[in-house]
């Protein structure tokens, strides 16, 4: 369906965004995009509707190259649908109205049949309801629902999607995906430029993993997530993501805090439980570690291969030995943290004379020992 | 709602200008037993003195009596009223354009001596000598044959009451075009909707005499040296002054009239005499709306100035939209050139005051043209709006984000199809308020035509001002024309705006 042969971009500035990519797209296929920010992912995206004009290479779309001037692209288009990461509704028009739009001045539709569709879209992402409203009162994944069923308004035979859950809160993302995910399973075809990692391996049929302007690996989600052939790959699949939070003294802003790590637990899909525990340790290590010697660095991580989560507290000079051997501390606190953990390292950075302490997160904790 | 609160509005602002006029009647007397005794312009020597802006003795008075405060004033009307709310405690006027009045004016007296006499004469271009001589041999001749005289007495004995002579004159040929001011009764006025005056008959014959049909600019007196200097009129007459500074740009022909100037008082007790007449409140709004409006027909200078006012201001904004479609368009486009070529253009329009750049387009830039002060009012009105114009929509159009843009190009839409279906309409949105601000900006800003011979509402105002020395119901009433005018309009802007809205909506 798509042929993409020696794709190159390069912006005025001279930054070289695409250096060659080579690929080719099947109906029905599912291809997720994922990579670095900063490798041409969007870009990519952006050449294959010609938003983006193409420095060098061909994009063969149905036998037909749109980077030729001669070629009518606003035909090809009506048929390559995009949702873009920040919705981009009509704000003039009503949610009907965004929807009907397209429909009735590009393909002639009448303005009943464009309703009629409109409605059967809109049932369909759900928000029949709002058919009146105006975009400025939904929120932001009614938005993207509606953005995606504006898409499909049009009957296009693809659909790009640039990051479509970037913008949203956390709290949004899933109802967005489940979207995605029905279309998937209709079969329609779709690239996805994403960095959810868990939605990319559960939807997709294909992956495509970007890095340094290039489709740097090309395979199944098993293959990319699960045995990557590439050195890169590997890195960026197994690369730890982390939160991090600096506490300066006793009198820290513990909301703030919590809210971070349930905003972090959130964005990568970590099971409540998870959520909560991960909660509880950082209160019950706060109890126990000293905060009044200097700034206490918290980082919370999670590798996406093994699905580990650690915390890790660099403590400031002159703090030497916690959590062990010491008498003064909270005995029940140093009961559920080491509930908690699987297991706990202690490290001194001999020149900083810095004490890093690293908790690894049971797997299934508590509820084993009792 | 909305629209009872706009007329409560106008019924204030009406209420507002009436209270203003009345207030000035309360003004204090002290100074009634010094003013009796004054003599002449001597015993003024420390006094507040309002002349005429541009008068020929400016320079003079000021050295003659330099511990006097002169003030300037901007017409005779505008002189009388400082006068009799003792804004100024004594002014200097021309004596038959005071006598003329005298029945409209009260409250003033005027002092026996006499300040200073003054030539006048009609203007020339400097290379239309030939036809000043010519013009000289005919003021000779008339006053040989006694038809001086005849005109002296008709129009300044009896300037009030008196009509044209019909004086036959060509229809096809060159005619003579002549700038005037017809605030300078009884020499150039204006009465049943002509310009009359001995002046006026003056020249009328003299174009007989040589033939050729007459064409008459009436404009504001600042107006009337430029236009011969640029050659837009062949003469003017309005009571102009000799003076060397003057014959420096212009000739002048022989004096065929003297103008004194004499020093008027204001006279609390004659003021007070002439109100106590019985008069109510309705009585004399009655007197007044007559005498301004139904007498001599005037309303019809009112109604045509308002015509003109109305298609002034029409066809700028039209126009200037236009215009101001193509600068904007210019000041977006991806050249260099063009955008550079826009902004120079906003920058010089939104950097000139509008007056100057009207006398400029009139004067100088389209001079030699020939086009009709009209027209030229339209174009500089239109220049002027397009280059304000032009940056509200910019501005509104770049305040649409970019994204709405992308939006519809991915759904297939052209640029151009984007433009018109998704950002035009969320710009109008954003252009409208500021568009219509500036609307009715330019309905009041239209109100300077006057100074290139456009007979427009102000004008009128100061027409029938210049007539029935009445100061505050001719403002007034043109003050509330033009606040309909500007209502109207910005009405009309309402109803379009709504109606695209509906357009592009689809339901």
């Amino acid at each position: 369906m798509i042929q993409v042969t020696h794709l190159q971009k390069q912006y005025s500035n001279g930054l070289q965004v695409l250096r060659d990519v080579n690929t080719t797209i099947k109906r029905g296929e599912v291809i997720s995009i994922i990579g670095p920010s900063g490798t041409g992912k969007s870009t990519f995206l952006r050449c294959l509707n010609m938003l983006e004009t193409p420095t060098g290479g061909q994009i063969l779309v149905n036998g037909e190259d749109i980077t030729s001037p001669k070629t009518d692209i606003t035909k090809i288009r009506q048929k390559m649908g995009m949702v873009f990461q920040s919705f981009n509704l009509f704000e003039h028009l009503s949610i009907i109205d965004n929807l009907c739009l397209a429909p009735i001045r590009l393909l002639g539709k009448s303005k009943e049949e464009a309703k009629k569709r409109g409605l059967e879209l809109l049932a369909m992402v759900g928000l029949v309801e709002k058919a009146d409203a105006m975009p400025s009162q939904l929120s932001g994944g009614q938005k993207q629902r509606v953005a995606i069923a504006r898409c499909l308004a049009m009957d296009p035979e693809i659909i790009l999607f640039d990051e479509p859950t970037s913008a949203l809160d956390p709290t949004m993302v899933s109802e967005v995906l489940g979207v995605i995910k029905t279309l998937a399973q209709q079969g329609m075809t779709m690239i996805i430029v994403t960095h959810e990692m868990r939605f990319a391996r559960d939807v997709s049929t294909r992956i495509f993993y970007m890095d340094q302007g290039v489709i740097y690996e090309d395979g199944t989600p098993e293959q990319i997530f699960g045995n990557p052939l590439q050195e890169r790959t590997r890195v960026f699949i197994n690369r730890i993501r982390d939160y991090r939070y600096t506490i300066h003294s006793a009198q820290y802003d513990l909301y703030e805090l919590q809210g971070g790590l349930i905003g972090f637990c959130q964005k990568y899909f970590l099971s409540e439980k998870k959520q909560f525990n991960v909660q509880l340790l950082v209160e019950e290590v706060l109890k126990v570690v000293p905060l009044d010697k200097g700034d206490v660095e918290l980082a919370l991580r999670y590798s996406e291969k093994g699905e580990k989560v650690s915390l890790e507290l660099t403590m400031p000079q002159g703090v030497e030995q916690v959590l062990e051997n010491d008498e003064n501390i909270d005995d029940l606190a140093m009961m559920i943290i080491q509930g908690l953990c699987q297991n706990i390292e202690y490290q001194h950075t001999e020149d900083t004379g810095q004490l890093r302490i690293c908790l690894t997160l049971k797997d299934k904790p508590l509820k084993d020992k009792k | 709602m909305m629209k009872t609160r706009k007329y409560l509005l106008t019924l204030a602002y009406i209420c507002l200008t009436l209270l203003t006029a009345c207030a000035d009647k309360q003004a204090a007397t002290d100074q009634q037993k010094k003013i009796d005794q004054l003599e002449s312009i001597r015993d003024l020597s420390t006094s507040r003195v309002g002349v005429i802006t541009g008068v020929v003795y400016e320079e003079a008075l000021s050295k003659e009596f330099p511990d006097m405060h002169v003030m300037y004033i901007d017409d005779e009307i505008g002189l009388l009223q400082s006068l009799q709310t003792h804004r100024c405690d004594a002014a200097l006027f021309d004596e038959h354009t005071l006598k003329f009045h005298m029945q409209s004016i009260s409250g003033i007296r005027i002092l026996k001596e006499p300040y200073m006499t003054a030539d006048v004469g009609a203007i020339f271009h400097p290379e239309s000598e030939a036809l000043r001589d010519e013009f000289n041999v005919f003021i000779r001749q008339l006053k040989a044959d006694g038809t001086y005289d005849q005109l002296y007495e008709k129009w300044i004995e009896h300037g009030q009451t008196s009509h044209m002579s019909d004086i036959p004159l060509p229809t096809v040929g060159e005619p003579l075009r002549v700038a005037t001011t017809s605030c300078s009764a009884p020499l150039v006025f204006v009465k049943d909707g002509k310009l009359v005056g001995l002046e006026v008959e003056i020249m009328t014959l003299f174009a007989q005499h040589i033939n050729r049909p007459i064409e008459w600019w009436d404009m504001d007196f600042s107006g009337v040296l430029p236009a011969v200097v640029s050659k837009r009129c062949d003469a003017a007459v309005c009571s102009i002054n000799y003076s060397e500074e003057r014959a420096k740009n212009v000739i002048f022909s022989d004096t065929y009239f003297l103008c004194s100037s004499v020093v008027a008082v204001a006279d609390d007790e004659v003021a007070n005499t002439a109100e106590e007449t019985n008069e109510t409140f309705f009585q004399s709004l009655k007197k007044t709306f007559y005498q301004n409006l139904i007498e001599e027909n005037r309303y019809l200078l009112i109604v045509d100035g308002l015509k003109i006012t109305a298609w002034i201001s029409l066809f700028s904004i039209l126009l200037g939209t236009l215009l101001a479609i193509i600068v904007c368009w210019m000041s977006m486009s991806p050249s260099l050139t063009l955008r550079s070529i826009a902004k120079v253009y906003i920058n010089i329009m939104q950097g000139t005051p509008v007056l100057v750049f009207l006398l400029l387009m009139f004067y100088v830039v389209l001079a030699q043209s020939g086009m009709s002060a009209v027209i030229v009012s339209i174009i500089t009105f239109s220049m002027n709006f397009a280059a304000y114009a032009s940056e509200i929509f910019r501005h509104s159009i770049e305040n649409i984000p970019h994204s709405q843009t992308e939006a519809g190009v991915a759904l297939g839409f052209t640029k151009a199809q984007t433009f018109i279906y998704i950002v035009l309409p969320q710009a109008l949105r954003l252009i409208m308020p500021s568009y219509k601000g500036e609307v009715i900006s330019l309905v009041k800003t239209t109100s300077i035509v006057g100074y290139i011979a456009v007979a427009d509402l102000t004008q009128a105002g100061d027409i029938i001002r210049s007539r029935t020395f009445d100061a505050f119901f001719p403002l007034i009433l043109v003050a509330v024309i033009y606040f309909l005018l500007a209502w109207l309009f910005s009405k009309a802007l309402d109803i379009i705006g709504n109606k695209i809205q509906e357009y592009k909506h689809i339901k």
